[in-house]
């Protein structure tokens, strides 16, 4: 049984523990077998996540998802295989875990979270992202704050938030409206590279600026309303060889296939060992805030691993006007 | 097959999973940690794996290695693992070896010669993960020590030497604005910051212009604050109308002006002057060629490096923009062709092949140029001079009481300490200090180690593989910056804290 690797930090008070904690093995193992944890994003971090908190002994966690696996997802995504190319990730990532590990129950829900209503989300005892997109974290955010009842402290719902960027990355705790929510740091979230549409239309200098072009102005002028599709291989076509015909027009070096499909699909780099270090970290605070065998974050740890190995810790203070948790 | 590595392609290149895709990594020990720093390895493409491991696999491995299963109960645990992992990725193929490392084995630098990185991530004796570093020293494979105990871990790197050509510096700014070359002269002398279309002028050409003035007036580029903030203030009187974005750009840039361009970095200075360039021979790494050719060209070109020829965007017409950016790659071009006359003489001179030159490396070498980086290591285990910062560093205490950790393992045949072995540990602690006076946390911090009896967290595994998988890709790809060469990690208030010993 997996829950076994704690046990010793339940049978005794440790020097860093909170004054409050009382170690019972009973108890402790309880809390976490029955806790309901609702993991959002079965990705890169997912992946990890899932594998982590069953392997941390909780046995009742719930995975949502929309998308559906890709190739270019299994240099990390390693519960996913070639043939489940196309089918659900929740769904696969679920299954995966559950044939592997014993009594563990995982219940996938392939959608979006707009999706599902308050009462979905008022079952769980703790949240954990790993998303890749900043609207999805915002609307989780907005809602467990929506959730909390002030008179009623049992209704508050932690968020731990992990992300990913090439070799860096950070992991952070929210307890909404105790601690700084995901809207309180947003100014902190690079903002995607964006070019001004003068440049993309007149005076293009980079080889971005050509795919911008075929991208925003070129698309709509040539096919209207319809939607460009970066995962159709034919649309995908078109804008590269369209891009690539205006870079010849103004001499500009560099546009590629793999570039391309960089800029329409705003590609971000993604590794599994980085995915492996904020997913654990992730993890290990969601078994220390439902055990209470040693203190949480508080509430921010940002690493960095493209030059040497740096982290760097701290304590993320709530913005008074924030929009969604302030001003109460 | 691409397509599949597009997403870690982005940061390392095809150069990169080239190195990876013919690497070979040992695991020693099938540990969760070290399992889990494989599968980080196995899932982008390392070519080969090997795990040496002759323990069965048991309930309590199960618990916390994902990579083991109700079937694996009671065989060989690296064989387990092996297969387990190998389901991953058909392009990557694991071997296992179930045989105990003997001392002899330990020094047979013929058998670890087949591998590119050596993980141990078992509970070995200290003196053992010594004396392995020691045989793998001169053949400068990388070994990396991995332990976890609680919410604690702990890593080590030995590696005689590293070089690294590319660091991916966040931008390549060789600009040199102050010794532009006739062409690029030529270029700004033609432009005229009054004409109707100056708001199409590139911000480079502006400096240029206006450090020649500020040249004839004071002599020489500004250097001290003082100068700089008035250089500056010269630069934002160019021009009446603040609203030309490239007029903006030259000010907030002014200072690229003051940038010396004959100065070379501390780093690579250090590189350029190692002694062994006095004695390159015909089995000196390729890298060490090439830093001989660019202290030659350095020398010859009036303490200039190769130019890296990589043009940021700037507020201009497409025009003037296309025309600057083949001003500064054909200065990278002549440069390269330059240096690869310097390193086929150099090669020549000592007797090796230089018809066959690897052009792409020198290019790549050329660009990077000011970005070289040099790592020389060590093989002790800790640095005297480091407990005098004991008061200043807390984490310190963690790296010294894993050290201790480890240290009494070592005297009981690999056994954990229990609650009861606490004196004991203390005394360990006191002989690292050399001090009787042992400061509270790290006392606490041995009372935490005690209080975990040695189990085995997967989180904290999990944390520890994946900063052992980043390291090793690194490491392995000869990019970016690895760690040098010490690191604890404390879960309980998720931070790092590393040391160069």
């Amino acid at each position: 049984m997996s829950i076994n690797s704690i046990k010793p930090f339940t049978e005794k008070k440790g020097p860093f523990t909170d004054d409050v904690y009382e170690p019972n093995t009973e108890e402790t193992f309880n809390a976490i077998r029955s806790s309901k944890i609702l993991v959002i994003g079965a990705g890169g971090l997912g992946c990890e996540i899932l594998k982590n908190l069953s392997l941390s002994g909780f046995q009742d966690i719930h995975v949502i998802d929309m998308d559906t696996i890709d190739l270019t997802n299994l240099n990390r995504q390693f519960l996913f295989r070639n043939k489940d190319i196309g089918k659900s990730k929740a769904k696969v990532a679920s299954q995966f875990v559950m044939n592997r590990i014993p009594n563990v129950q995982i219940t996938p829900h392939f959608c979006r979270i707009q999706d599902k209503d308050d009462l979905f989300y008022r079952q769980f005892q703790l949240v954990i992202c790993g998303l890749d997109s900043t609207e999805a974290r915002r609307w989780i955010n907005h809602k467990l704050v929506t959730l909390l009842d002030p008179n009623d402290f049992s209704s508050l719902i932690p968020m731990i938030d992990g992300g990913t960027e090439g070799f860096r990355g950070q992991s952070r705790l929210i307890l909404p409206t105790l601690s700084s929510c995901f809207e309180c740091s947003l100014d902190m979230i690079p903002t995607n590279v964006t070019y001004p549409v003068c440049t993309i239309a007149n005076t293009p200098r980079l080889p971005e600026h050509c795919i911008e072009w075929a991208h925003q102005l070129e698309w709509p002028k040539k096919f209207g309303d319809k939607p460009f599709d970066a995962d159709d291989p034919s649309q995908v076509d078109w804008m590269y060889k369209t891009s690539l015909e205006r870079a010849k027009h103004f001499d500009i070096e560099g546009v590629t296939l793999s570039l391309t499909l960089g800029v329409v699909k705003n590609i971000i780099p993604a590794i599994s060992s980085t995915n492996a270090i904020i997913a654990a970290s992730c993890c290990n605070e969601a078994l220390k805030l439902i055990s209470n065998v040693n203190p949480i974050l508080d509430n921010y740890m940002m690493y960095s691993g493209d030059e040497s190995v740096f982290t760097y810790t701290f304590k993320h203070e709530r913005k008074p006007s924030c929009p969604v948790c302030g001003g109460s | 097959m691409s397509e599949k590595y597009d997403r870690q392609l982005r940061l390392w290149a095809q150069r990169g999973q080239s190195l990876l895709r013919h690497s070979n990594v040992c695991l020693l020990g099938a540990t969760t940690t070290g399992t889990e720093a494989l599968k980080n390895l196995v899932l982008p493409g390392c070519g080969k794996f090997t795990i040496v491991d002759s323990s069965k696999v048991t309930t309590s491995d199960l618990e916390t290695n994902f990579f083991l299963t109700q079937q694996d109960l009671g065989s060989n645990k690296a064989a387990a693992v092996v297969r387990n992992l190998n389901e991953l990725n058909p392009d990557v193929e694991g071997t296992a070896l179930d045989i105990s490392l003997t001392n002899n084995l330990v020094e047979d630098s013929h058998f670890w010669s087949q591998f590119s990185l050596i993980i141990i991530a078992s509970s070995w004796h200290l003196q053992k993960v010594l004396t392995l570093a020691d045989t793998l020293w001169d053949m400068k494979i990388p070994l990396i020590h991995v332990s976890t105990i609680g919410f604690y871990g702990y890593m080590r790197i030995y590696i005689k030497e590293h070089t690294i050509t590319e660091s991916h510096p966040e931008s390549f700014s060789d600009f040199r604005i102050d010794r532009p070359w006739k062409e690029l002269k030529e270029m700004s002398d033609s432009v005229d910051l009054e004409a109707d279309d100056k708001e199409h002028i590139p911000y480079l050409l502006i400096l240029i212009k206006a450090l020649d003035r500020w040249k004839s007036i004071h002599g020489k580029q500004p250097s001290t604050p003082k100068e700089k903030a008035q250089f500056k203030q010269s630069c934002s009187e160019l021009q009446s109308d603040l609203s030309l974005q490239n007029f903006e750009e030259a000010v907030t840039f002014s200072w690229r002006a003051s940038q010396v361009s004959t100065q070379v970095p501390e780093n690579v200075k250090t590189i350029i002057n190692d002694p062994i360039l006095d004695n390159l021979s015909r089995s000196t790494p390729l890298f060490w060629i090439y830093v001989k050719a660019l202290k030659l060209f350095i020398e010859k070109n009036g303490q200039l490096p190769p130019l890296p020829g990589v043009l940021p965007d700037l507020h201009s017409s497409t025009e003037a923009y296309i025309k600057l950016q083949h001003i500064y790659k054909a200065k990278a071009e002549e440069d390269i062709i330059e240096f690869t006359g310097l390193v086929s003489q150099i090669l020549s001179s000592i007797g090796r092949d230089a018809d066959h030159l690897d052009h792409d490396s020198i290019r790549i070498f050329c660009k990077n140029s000011r970005y070289l980086f040099l790592q020389r290591g060590s093989k002790t285990l800790i640095d005297p001079r480091l407990i005098r910062e004991l008061g200043n560093t807390p984490l310190l205490s963690l790296f010294i009481a894993f050290i201790a950790t480890h240290k009494f393992m070592d005297t009981h045949s690999g056994i954990i300490p229990q609650e009861s072995d606490y004196n004991e540990l203390i005394s360990i602690v006191q002989l690292i200090l050399k001090s009787e006076k042992v400061p509270d946390f790290l006392s606490d911090i041995v009372k935490e180690i005690l209080r975990s009896k040695g189990t085995q967290l997967h989180n904290i595994c999990s944390f520890m593989g994946g900063i052992v998988g980043q390291e090793a890709v690194k490491l392995i790809t000869g990019q970016y910056i690895p760690l040098e060469n010490s690191l604890v990690f404390d879960g309980i208030n998720s931070c790092t804290e590393k040391w160069k010993i």
